[in-house]
């Protein structure tokens, strides 16, 4: 009796470790805040996470099967999209915003420029349903994906049967996005005290602690707030920002403080795209801001910086590029699931 | 003796079935002009005619009081009523049945805890056309119908009532005393609702903001315990 309970108990304790060593661990440094995202309704498990990625990857989610994800959030540009002040989709109809990087994304507590969306699981229900975007419903994405024995076999492996449902979609689709951390740029190596900035670094790191760090908060690099930063409105697509989700007249005109992150693969800047380059960004705060009545009180006084100055400033920015994270294989277009 | 058995056995079952308190049920119906509802067909609306094509609300957190005593709740907290659906339009009381309650309590709508805890599943699916996905949020009611007194295209007119963030949270919470001794029946009066509001002027409220404030309450007075 005694023999059988020992071996009872040793299978248990196997069961348990097996159990443990599948759940993944998001992996980022110790310097990084918690994270806001509740795992608890939603833990990462590999499957789950590689039947997002999949997701992620395939136009199956639009009208004509056209547009992914990744077609406005390419790997190579830390996920955003390049080349165009605002971003297209479904028949090459233009959008009305810049589609913002993805990474780091756990620590966020809403998303889009305008902070419409609550929850990364439900983000995606957005561009599947725009007009402009992928013009489909989620509706017609489950009908789509019952229709191919793939997606059905994927289901069954992930969640032990081959229900297709928006909550299972959505939630992988989350899974992954939330692996998407980019922690090792030159900015991360100096954190971790593996490398030094050079000099033009350090004194740009200085200059950026002084003038931006308020809102582009190290180290995620923004405080995932909505400010104002003195853009003067584009009278052809009048997107006055937070004010299109709360109506409250002090919302008007702010929109989400990006991560400086990854600055280099990710112009153009803006929610509507109008710098394409960081001197461009730069010039704005020393002399382009726009004095509208909701201006973040941290730009009351221009940021007057001399051209050595700037020079620095964008050294540093250039340290947040992480390179790593951009050409990470686990983040590219999936070859094939097994 | 076998066949004494068997009767016996049936007479047993048979009385513990009649003794057993039936099932109550919470049912919600709409009405225009006096007639109960249905969707797609004409009604006369003034000097022109009116039809409904949609007409779907949440109804969430239904609790039963004594008095001030609470007395319980049932086991699930949402239910989408969806009159293309009738079977949705009662809700069976099983775990109520046998106490007494003399009040009962409900939202019409969702809470703003469901509105912010991501992809959900059962009546909150965003597959039922309940969610916006422009922005987060249920859509806590959403009437669509059409008629000539509405100047929009195709004369058609959309309300999809919702918005759970300060100062257009648009859930509200209906309180009736009741008789425990019947089912319950709701009816959302749409002749009145319609007449309140004046089509003509106002047809389309799709998201939050004053207006959808303004009429989930109008929905509210409009609302009756018809049983």
């Amino acid at each position: 009796m005694k023999v059988s309970l020992i071996f009872v108990f040793v299978i248990l304790i196997f069961l348990m470790g097996s159990f443990c060593v599948y759940k993944y661990q998001l992996d980022y440094p110790n310097y990084f805040p918690a994270v806001k995202y509740d795992f608890s309704r939603n833990p990462l498990d590999e499957n789950t996470i590689q039947l997002g990625r999949k997701l992620f990857y395939d136009p199956i989610l639009s009208a004509d099967q056209s547009i992914s994800c990744a077609s406005c959030h390419s790997p190579f540009n830390a996920f955003a999209h390049t080349d165009h002040s605002l971003s297209h989709g479904i028949q090459d109809q233009i959008g009305q915003r810049n589609a913002p990087a993805l990474f780091n994304l756990a620590w966020h507590e809403s998303f889009m420029w305008d902070g419409a969306i609550n929850h990364l699981d439900v983000q995606a229900l957005a561009p599947i349903s725009h007009s402009k975007e992928m013009a489909s419903s989620i509706q017609d994405v489950i009908t789509r994906l019952n229709s191919s024995s793939e997606y059905r076999e994927l289901f069954f492996k992930t969640y032990h049967d081959s229900l297709i449902s928006s909550e299972r979609i959505l939630k992988s689709l989350a899974q992954f996005q939330l692996t998407l951390i980019s922690a090792n740029s030159r900015y991360d190596s100096v954190r971790q005290g593996k490398v030094e900035f050079n000099l033009q670094e350090r004194n740009g790191y200085h200059l950026f602690i002084k003038h931006c760090n308020s809102c582009h908060t190290e180290p995620l690099f923004t405080n995932h707030q909505f400010k104002s930063n003195g853009l003067s409105v584009d009278t052809t697509l009048n997107d006055y920002g937070r004010w299109n989700i709360t109506k409250m007249p002090s919302d008007s005109l702010l929109f989400k403080v990006p991560s400086l992150r990854n600055l280099s693969y990710t112009y153009p800047y803006m929610h509507d795209g109008r710098f394409n380059k960081i001197s461009q960004v730069i010039d704005h705060y020393s002399n382009g801001i726009d004095r509208s009545v909701n201006l973040s009180k941290e730009l009351n006084n221009p940021i007057l910086l001399s051209s050595n100055e700037k020079v620095d400033l964008i050294s540093f920015l250039l340290t947040l590029n992480d390179k790593a994270f951009v050409f990470n294989p686990k983040h590219q277009f999936p070859k094939k699931i097994n | 003796m076998k066949f004494v058995t068997v009767i016996l056995f049936l007479f047993v079952n048979f009385n513990i079935v009649l003794s057993q308190d039936k099932t109550k049920a919470v049912s919600f119906n709409a009405s225009i002009n006096g007639e109960k509802l249905q969707l797609d067909y004409n009604y006369a609306f003034g000097d022109d005619s009116i039809s409904f094509s949609n007409l779907k609300f949440y109804i969430s957190d239904i609790k039963f009081y004594r008095d001030e005593e609470f007395i319980g709740s049932i086991g699930k907290k949402n239910f989408l009523i969806d009159f293309s659906q009738p079977l949705t339009q009662l809700i069976l009381l099983d775990s109520i049945s046998n106490v007494h309650y003399n009040r009962i309590e409900f939202n019409l709508g969702t809470d703003s805890l469901d509105n912010v805890s991501g992809a959900m599943s059962g009546d909150l699916d965003p597959i039922h056309g309940m969610y916006w996905t422009w922005q987060s949020g249920y859509i806590n009611f959403k009437l669509e119908g059409s008629s000539k007194v509405c100047p929009s295209r195709n004369h058609e007119f959309n309300f999809h009532i919702g918005g759970y963030l300060y100062p257009f949270t648009s859930m509200q919470r209906l309180v009736f005393e009741v008789n425990q001794s019947s089912d319950l029946s709701f009816n959302l009066d749409l002749s009145k609702l319609i007449s309140i509001h004046h089509l003509q002027n106002e047809y389309n409220i799709m998201s939050p903001s004053e207006k959808s404030l303004l009429f989930s309450k109008r929905i509210v007075d409009c609302i009756n315990l018809s049983k």
